[in-house]
This record gives structure tokens, sequence and C-alpha cells, in this order.
């Protein structure tokens, strides 16, 4: 979550830009690809005041709503404001909820857009005013992707499904039962296999050796 | 020498008594959960494999072996659903399928399931697995549908538990 700098020209071209990052509608790529034009692309002549500006346009009215809005500010509040608008951070609530009834400490393993990690451990004294449920603001540099709570089983807590966000899916003990077996280097028993005595050498209809490196052919 | 002859009567009962232990804990843990993503009851019977392999000597006269003997485990799951069932408000069994069994370290696992019907206000559980053998073996079940959890406590005289699914009350029959 970005912070509302409360500045219209800033704010107004962001939320433009997050108009632009919503996905484009069916009817509008059809067109495209048809080459079909509007009725005002076909006639620049008619294009109005309402065609060059759209609903983020700022006007002086915004603007002196925002020095309105900076005189009223105590200093320290316009200080803390522009402190804030420069460092530009990413501001995130999180919100848990105490279901088991035993409180314990919150052990977050935060993943980043950038793919980086990190731990963030909120002490159990967290809940000491209210033991059923707790918010945590987070100010952080990167842009957050996903968030695990106790990724480690560190804390005794029975049901690990609801400790995703955004939410996964975690298969049932019948589930992966049924799920085949796994397999890869990492699965085999290889302390049995390592006791398997190794077959004589395999040879072809001529007599040759299937295997032309195996070394039991050609000590024979 | 008094005082040393105590203690060797103390270590030799210490002995016995963790010996005992380490072999039967007479206590089972069975998971009756909702999976809404495949729309079937599950229910996971975990059995310390120690105990298992003592009902397995009682009851069948067997080989007790059930860590090596897949027959032995697969004659030990029918021997608990015969003695495990789940019933709606209306007294109707379930039908409950085995899926298999499994050994997970010191632990026997069996598993079985069944669709979960279009209504369903309560869930009646009896469980007398092992119980039928000593009258000190306790058998718990859990039941979690939608994020919430019941649980029902077999010991002693308890021969059934009804679980109110909307609020997840327990009443015991005994």
């Amino acid at each position: 979550m970005r912070l509302d700098t409360t500045n219209p020209d800033i704010d107004f071209s962001r939320r433009r830009q997050m108009e632009a990052d919503k996905p484009t509608s069916l009817t509008v790529q059809r067109n495209r690809q048809e080459d079909k034009q509007s009725w005002v692309e076909q006639n620049p002549g008619i294009r109005d005041f309402y065609d060059e500006n759209d609903q983020f346009t700022v006007t002086n009215k915004e603007r002196n709503g925002y020095r309105e809005f900076l005189a009223g500010l105590e200093d320290w509040e316009r200080e803390t404001l522009t402190r804030a608008v420069e460092d530009d951070l990413n501001y995130y609530v999180l919100q848990f909820s105490n279901l088991g009834g035993l409180v314990m400490p919150i052990l977050l393993e935060l993943e980043f857009a950038d793919k980086t990690t990190r731990r963030y451990e909120i002490p159990a004294e967290i809940w000491r005013r209210n033991s059923k449920q707790v918010k945590k603001l987070l100010v952080l540099e990167k842009d957050l992707r996903s968030i695990v709570v106790d990724a480690r089983w560190e804390t005794a807590d029975v049901d690990m499904e609801n400790n995703h966000y955004p939410r996964r899916i975690i298969p049932s003990r019948i589930e992966m039962f049924k799920a085949p077996p796994r397999d890869g280097l990492e699965y085999r028993d290889l302390m049995q296999d390592s006791k398997t005595a190794l077959d004589e050498c395999v040879t072809d209809d001529t007599g040759e050796p299937v295997d032309t490196s195996d070394a039991t052919c050609n000590a024979q | 020498m008094y005082r040393q002859s105590l203690w060797i009567v103390s270590l030799l009962l210490f002995a016995v008594t963790t010996d005992a232990l380490a072999h039967q804990a007479k206590e089972s843990v069975t998971r009756v959960l909702f999976n809404n993503r495949t729309g079937n009851i599950e229910v996971m019977h975990r059995f310390l494999a120690h105990d298992a392999e003592h009902a397995i000597r009682q009851i069948f006269d067997g080989n007790p072996d059930v860590l090596l003997s897949q027959n032995e485990r697969e004659r030990f799951t029918r021997y608990v659903s015969e003695r495990f069932t789940l019933r709606d408000q209306d007294g109707t069994e379930l039908p409950l399928h085995a899926v298999g069994n499994e050994i997970d370290g010191a632990y026997l696992w069996i598993y079985f399931e069944s669709a979960i019907p279009t209504t369903l206000k309560s869930l009646t559980v009896t469980h007398d697995a092992l119980r039928d053998l000593w009258p000190a073996q306790t058998n718990l079940v859990t039941v979690e549908r939608n994020g919430e959890t019941a649980s029902a406590l077999f010991a002693k005289g308890a021969e059934s538990i009804t679980i109110e699914l909307g609020s997840h009350s327990a009443a015991q029959t005994p």
C-alpha cells in the first residue's frame, strides 16, 4: 500500500496509471484487431474538451484544496508529511486472529517482489491489549509479495492452512497418500540400493557387450 | 547398605515402568476432516504401531509384525472399520471406504473416506477400536469442518458421541 501524498499533481497521475494497468476490455481489443475506428477517430474535427481531458486531469480547484490542506497543518505535521512523501515507502496493515486461544509470538517470513525474503518476529506481548485480534503496521522499502506465519513450524500451531497470504492450498494427509509416489534422486533408498550386486556382462546376439564401457565385460 | 538397596529397587522400578510405557500407549487419535476441495469426509486414524501389534496378536493370533506385513495391516484396517462409525442426524450410517494405510515412524495410519452428504446437521461417532481389548484404551476423535474443530473422547463408558455441526457442541451417550 502506497501513501497518498494528497498532492493532486502526484496522486491523480498515479491513479491514471492504476487505471491504465487494468486489463483492456474485450470490446476494445477486438475493435483494434478489426481495425475499427470510433466516430471521433474518423472525424478529428469533432474532438472537444472531454476528448482532450480525462477524469484524472488536475485543475486549480484541486490545487487550491491541497494548499488549504497544507495551511491547516501544524509545522510538525507538514514536516512529517513531506518526509513521508519523500521516503515513498510501502505501508502494510496485517491483521491476525487468535483462533486457538493460546498467545504466541508471531513469526513472519516476508517475501518481496525481488524474490528476497526477510524474517520479522513480533513478540507475544502484541496480544496484551487484545488476545483475540491484533493489527500490525509494517513500513517497508520493498513491495511485499507474500507472507507466511510460522514458516519453520516453531510455534504450537495446529492449523497450517491459514498461515499463508495469499492463501495456499495445503493438501490433507489422505490427499498426499493418494498422490503418486515422489521420484527423484533424493527419494532413493540409498543405503539399500548400495547393497545391490552388479549384474553380469550383458551381450547382444553377436556376443558383443551392449555397454562397451562396462568394466565387467572388459575383464572377461 | 539399606540406602544402596533402595536405590537399586528404585532404578529397577523405573526401568520396568519406562519399558511398559515404551510398548503400549493405549491411545489413538482420529481426525475427521470435511474436505470441501474433494467433497469427502476424510477419516485418518493414528494408532501406535506397538498397540496394533499387541492387538493383532490377541485378536487374530497372527504375526504381530505390523511394520513389515501389509496383510496384517489390512486385517487390522478391517477390524477398525467394524468398530468406527459415523451416522447422520437420522441415524443413517455413512459408508466409509478404506483408502489405505501406512507406517509413519512409530505410528500406523489408517485412512477412510466418505462423500459429504448434502444435508448433514449432526454427526454421531462411535469408536470402539481396541476398547474391546483393553478397558484403559482411549480414542480421541477431532472433527474439523470449515475451520471449526470439535473433539470427542472415547474413554471408560462412552459409546457414541453426537457432534452438532452448526455449533460444534458434543453430546455424549453413556
